[in-house]
């Protein structure tokens, strides 16, 4: 269970990861400024989830 | 397609299939749920910190963008990304009590994946803010201001891919001294490790991930040490080299950081102090925490290598 959770956790990192990269071009490339704004907000929540999970990683990994 | 999307996106693909090849290749010391763990440490922490010391690059700028949320999500440094990984990951090996170096496999990824990604950089022209001062050298380039300037981008793919063939002989003379270390610790605990893996021949204790690696001889658990016992002794006959593991990685970040010190005062950054930008401050700062590691392979270089004796 324990690896399982690391891979899966694991794998909702480099997605958001690759989402918040996605989303800062969107954010940089937009034209109009709602659109700007609306990527820029994205990004923040996609990197709250995205500590979130690393977070979970090492406290599933925590020393003993 | 915004040419920054196709190139960076390329870079990772590129940079995930050299890392497995590596691995494959070389082995992997680390067992594979704590690969992940780390892996995902690397990329959150690199996604965090290019956008953080972006955010501190030209600090009246960001004061004056403070309400303005595309800018201050929408940039990012490569600097700032290695530093990120690098910080991230050792407070989560400090975390979860790993000591072992987790980097060396990262290193040649990391510098293709950088070259690839800055031929996005360069294709994306001015807005990609990775031009360099005017000049007048004959290979200046025009990106649409009608001023020829320091093409910085491909000084740095051409630094990088310079660097590549280093780095592989680096890390191949790091795996060539992982594989005799190991040797040398099969010939004292063999007796031992092997009367411990017959008893419980899936779980030693101290292993609780059994390492999924092709290369035996890379694995650092008491399971590697039975079957390196097993291994031709043509590998414990090449001297050791004055290499530790992780040093291929040092050895990017301080060839990598070293080049983009006196590479940045080719682009019109905002100087923050003494002359240099924020940039070259964090490389600095990384180099300075490498200092311990740049001193030894100097040392290192000037004594001569023993030689090993073969193991019967």
């Amino acid at each position: 269970v324990k690896v399982l959770a690391t891979i899966a956790l694991s794998l909702v990192v480099l997605v958001t990861a690759f989402l918040c990269f996605c989303f800062s071009i969107c954010a940089t490339s937009s034209v109009r400024q709602i659109d700007r704004t609306s990527f820029a907000l994205a990004d923040l929540v996609d990197i709250a989830i995205m500590l979130g999970a690393i977070l979970l990683i090492a406290k599933l990994h925590k020393k003993r | 397609l915004h040419p920054h999307l196709v190139f960076e996106t390329l870079s990772y693909f590129v940079a995930f299939r050299v890392y497995l090849s590596l691995r494959r290749r070389f082995g992997d010391p680390i067992a594979t749920p704590i690969r992940w763990a780390v892996v995902a440490a690397a990329v959150a922490g690199a996604a965090l910190g290019s956008k953080l010391l972006f955010l501190v690059e030209d600090p009246p700028l960001t004061w004056h963008n403070l309400r303005n949320p595309a800018y201050l999500m929408g940039g990012k440094t490569i600097v700032g990304a290695l530093i990120g990984g690098l910080l991230t990951v050792e407070l989560l090996k400090r975390y979860i009590g790993l000591r072992a170096s987790t980097g060396d496999l990262y290193a040649i990824p990391l510098a293709l994946g950088i070259a690839i990604g800055r031929i996005g950089c360069f294709l994306t022209g001015l807005s990609d803010n990775t031009y360099g001062t005017p000049t007048s050298l004959p290979w200046a380039i025009d990106f649409g201001d009608t001023i020829p300037r320091h093409p910085t981008q491909i000084y740095e793919i051409a630094f990088l891919l310079a660097l590549i063939p280093i780095l592989y002989r680096v890390l191949n003379n790091v795996s060539i001294q992982n594989k005799t270390v190991i040797l040398s610790g099969a010939v004292t605990k063999r007796s031992e490790v092997t009367a411990q893996s017959k008893a419980c021949p899936e779980l030693v204790e101290g292993d609780p991930y059994p390492s999924t690696s092709t290369n035996p001889v890379s694995r650092h658990s008491p399971h590697a040490l039975d079957q390196s016992a097993r291994v031709p002794t043509t590998n414990a006959q090449q001297p050791p080299t004055p290499l530790l593991p992780g040093d291929a990685f040092k050895f990017f970040m301080v060839a990598y950081l070293s080049f983009r010190f006196f590479c940045d005062f080719l682009k019109p950054y905002p100087r923050i102090f003494l002359g240099l930008g924020t940039i070259q401050w964090a490389c600095v700062a990384i180099l300075l925490y490498y200092f311990h590691d740049v001193a030894r392979w100097l040392a290192q270089r000037r004594r001569p290598v023993p030689q090993l004796k073969p193991i019967q």
